[in-house]
């Protein structure tokens, strides 16, 4: 088995790499990141080195928030449409949705099936959206800390299920597992 | 017979008023094929089977309800012309709307199917009654097809219940009590040392759970059938199922604040940890058969408060009171309501409850709605204990943007306990000043101790549910006391008010939860064994069961709540619902911690499972589950109610969950009477 970095790679060899990606994992923490560069093997392809402002949940809006709605931060706005690295735990729900999850700044369990959408998110919830070349896969959950990168969104977006979100991040394609093993992720949808 | 097939098939007649003749039997019987009505609604087992037993809908004199059925002509060039309800076999004198099928209804229902329904319909005569309904289609063909319901009688005397408040400890079965008790009260030889608030109400019976259409029900009927009288479907709150798509266009029951609000002019209060809008809360003042609906949910309970007298909404959900210009805002179309002038099938709705018809409205400021319809508003714990209670007419408290956190979690923010990451779990809401559930329920009890006509108050705790759900079990332990410390509220209130009734139930169990023993070891023993891992180590060395549990002994700090969850010997539960699950026995009390070791170190990265658990993975004990997906599921299981004050004596036995509606609505509204049995 081999594990692969796929940034910044052109479409077409994304899309045939892609054939085989069962399993996306994440970028994980700095000094894991490094870890893994180093081991990257893509031939023909070379690693641009990437520029993202580290950003923190905390910085996203104005806190403690006030008696109604929420205010973003002139840090959030200020990045808005920029790249950004936010760290935050990939939160666990019972409906995935290809080509997307949610990042929150703690670890936490959305039970959509048993107790409808009443949710516990904390409004700082990041929608992350998959690279477009990756937006017909689905995220196997992920434990742990996650770093992500990509670019920031801000504004409201309602998808064709009535939910709102106020925060994504376009994320750059993500480390893909290329075994061809392992076939949990595929042809599972909503 | 599936519940697809038509239940009845009045076939061709050459003389309609014979079939008319052969309905005692509740059967149709002709030759030829003719519409057939596939639902009849109020729901009955003598309409689905022939059979007259067991009754199914029943109601109180007067109480409103709505009459439906689903007709299908016989052939897609014909349609249904006219349809005629009969009670008793005499004509319903209430408008009819007829809805055809072309569009709006559910997939499976055939195109020429037509809704028909009469709105808002009562009778005071007690017994069983027979529902008929007649319908004819284009050639001059006719069905008529029966059903039944109950009024149920009230005795008249004794003094009447004048505020009635229902604890609602969401997913709360005797297992969530009695690990509230062990590590709130504590044991000593066997005997508990300081008991539970509702350990001490006088009354306890045991209540059946089960919804309209699963032995497994969910918040929606679970909490529906207690203010309805009714079973609902999973998902439903308020409403009897339908064909159609709408999701507030079922056909409705009064419920118990709307009843009494109407008859008595009682106020009503919701308090709950939860996000307003969520089922337990809705199901009572809002009708839908959507409990996900959420801007139509907090839209209606507004709305409609002079159908419900909704004079105290406490809880979380400011997400949809946000209009969509604000971050944070969650109100969109899809989950709201629009009734029709025109249409009469919703139009009817709307004329024949009294209730207001909707509007698609995500630019809506439904906060600043409610302050101007008189309800002052606290976003803070601090706004709401500053708030003066003898001069609140009526009060919104709206303190996180979902659900609110949790117990554990507010209270290690009031402690000042920060998180692994450096912040506290209420200030990566961004909320650290959320109130308490006994505070809410205190400040409830003070604006509504004004009404001069009483009240019905439901106070939920919310969280126990959702915590066993994730068996994160000091997390709901923790919500149970927090539950518990607000019933002692109700309580000191009824000791004060003697004619008020209080209730403590759930609406379900949750989690299949079973306290299985103590854990043999000191804490940090705990850690080094969960450092070994595995169930030898975890389990063997761990649980402690019979005598070698013993009494685990929690120390409560000054707010009443632990010192510290992590004690030596502590107290182990395991979950007969559940799904796979790591198990370490410490309590998740932070994130995930090991973010030093991520995933990606476990390679290879094909053996990470698809529904990993998220927790407690380094011990290596995991604990496989019966059930699918990653959540623990409601069980079936009766749960314990217990009851306190004027008319408590009535909750004694094994009851259905509907019988609370009726000998609540006794003592309410005929006066307290012995139970049955007792005289």
């Amino acid at each position: 088995m081999k594990t692969t970095i796929l940034q910044n790679v052109t479409a077409p060899l994304l899309a045939k790499t892609l054939s085989w990606c069962l399993l996306l994992c994440f970028n994980a923490d700095n000094a894991l990141a490094q870890d893994i560069k180093s081991t990257h093997e893509v031939p023909g392809i070379e690693f641009q080195p990437i520029q993202a402002t580290d950003l923190a949940f905390q910085d996203l809006f104005k806190s403690p928030i006030g008696p109604k709605g929420m205010e973003f931060s002139a840090k959030a706005l200020a990045l808005s449409g920029q790249r950004v690295a936010l760290r935050g735990y990939m939160v666990k729900t019972d409906l995935a949705q290809k080509g997307r999850f949610l990042l929150a700044p703690q670890s936490l369990e959305v039970n959509e099936d048993d107790d409808g959408p009443a949710n516990d998110l904390p409004v700082n919830t990041v929608l992350v959206k998959l690279d477009p070349s990756q937006e017909n896969l689905i995220m196997v959950h992920q434990d742990g800390l996650l770093r992500l990168e990509g670019k920031l969104e801000i504004g409201r977006q309602e998808n064709s299920r009535g939910e709102v979100s106020w925060i994504r991040l376009l994320s750059t394609p993500l480390l893909v597992n290329v075994s061809g093993t392992n076939t949990q992720a595929q042809g599972k949808d909503i | 017979m599936t519940p697809t097939q038509p239940r009845y098939r009045a076939q061709r007649s050459i003389t309609p008023l014979l079939t008319v003749a052969f309905l005692a039997s509740g059967f149709i019987s002709s030759v030829w094929a003719a519409p057939t009505v596939t639902r009849l609604t109020p729901p009955s087992e003598l309409f689905t089977s022939g059979q007259a037993a067991p009754l199914i809908a029943r109601f109180l004199p007067g109480q409103r309800f709505d009459l439906q059925a689903t007709i299908a002509a016989d052939d897609a060039s014909k349609s249904i012309t006219t349809v005629q309800f009969m009670v008793d076999q005499k004509p319903v004198k209430l408008q009819v709307s007829l809805k055809d099928c072309s569009s709006g209804c559910l997939p499976k229902i055939a195109k020429n199917s037509t809704i028909a329904s009469a709105r808002a319909y009562s009778i005071m005569t007690p017994g069983v009654h027979t529902l008929s309904v007649k319908a004819e289609q284009s050639d001059g063909q006719s069905v008529l097809a029966q059903g039944n319901f109950e009024i149920i009688p009230l005795s008249v005397g004794g003094h009447k219940v004048k505020n009635i408040i229902i604890m609602l400890g969401d997913g709360m079965g005797a297992a969530q009590r009695t690990a509230a008790r062990i590590v709130g009260g504590g044991y000593a030889q066997g005997k508990v040392i300081t008991p539970l608030a509702m350990d001490t109400f006088p009354v306890t019976g045991m209540v059946k759970t089960s919804s309209l259409n699963s032995i497994v029900t969910d918040s929606a009927p679970g909490m529906s059938s207690y203010v309805s009288g009714n079973k609902n479907n999973n998902n439903e709150e308020g409403v009897f199922p339908d064909d159609t798509l709408d999701a507030f266009d079922n056909p409705r029951i009064e419920y118990l604040s709307e009843y009494l609000h109407r008859t008595q002019g009682k106020a009503l209060g919701v308090v709950t940890t939860a996000d307003v809008f969520d089922a337990t809360p809705a199901a009572n003042a809002v009708h839908t058969s959507n409990r996900g609906a959420g801007t139509g949910i907090v839209d209606q309970f507004l709305d409609d408060r002079d159908l419900s007298g909704l004079t105290v909404l406490m809880g979380g959900g400011r997400k949809w009171f946000l209009p969509s210009s604000t971050p944070g805002s969650a109100r969109s179309d899809k989950s709201d309501y629009a009734f029709s002038s025109t249409d009469a099938h919703t139009a009817l709705i709307a004329k024949a409850w009294g209730a207001k018809s909707g509007k698609l409205d995500t630019g809506r400021d439904l906060i600043a709605d409610f302050q101007s319809a008189g309800f002052t508003y606290a976003p803070t714990r601090s706004a709401l204990q500053s708030m003066d209670a003898a001069h609140t007419e009526r009060l919104l408290g709206l303190f996180a943007f979902s659900n609110m956190n949790v117990a554990l979690d507010k209270i290690d923010g009031r402690r000042g306990q920060a998180s692994s990451l450096g912040t506290r779990v209420v200030d990566d809401f961004g909320l650290p000043d959320q109130p308490m559930l006994d505070e809410m329920t205190d400040k409830a009890l003070a604006v509504l101790s004004s009404k001069k006509n009483g009240f019905v108050l439901m106070v939920e705790g919310a969280s126990i549910d959702k915590q066993a759900h994730n068996m994160d079990t000091e997390r709901w332990i923790l919500d149970t006391m927090e539950f518990d410390k607000a019933i002692a509220r109700a309580q000191d209130y009824a000791k004060k008010h003697k004619d008020t009734l209080v209730i403590v139930t759930a609406d379900h169990e949750c989690a299949g939860t079973a306290l299985i023993g103590a854990s043999m070891v000191s804490d940090a023993q705990l850690i080094e064994l969960g450092k070994a891992g595995g169930a030898a180590n975890l389990r063997d060395k761990v649980v402690g069961i019979y005598a070698e549990a013993g009494f685990p002994k929690y120390t409560l700090a000054s707010d009443g709540y632990p010192q510290a969850t992590n004690i030596d010997r502590r107290l182990l539960v395991g979950y007969g619902a559940n799904p796979d699950r790591n198990e370490d026995w410490r309590t998740n009390d932070r994130p995930i911690q090991d973010s030093q070791q991520p995933f990606i170190k476990q390679a290879p990265l094909n053996a990470y499972p698809a529904n990993a658990t998220d927790r407690d993975v380094d011990g290596k004990f995991l604990i496989t589950g019966q059930v699918p997906g990653s959540d623990a599921v409601h069980t079936a299981t009766d749960i314990p109610l217990s009851a306190f004050g004027l008319g408590a004596w009535s909750f004694t036995g094994v009851m259905d969950n509907t019988d609370v509606f009726f000998k609540i609505a006794q003592s309410a509204v005929g006066g307290v009477v012995l139970p049955t049995g007792f005289k």
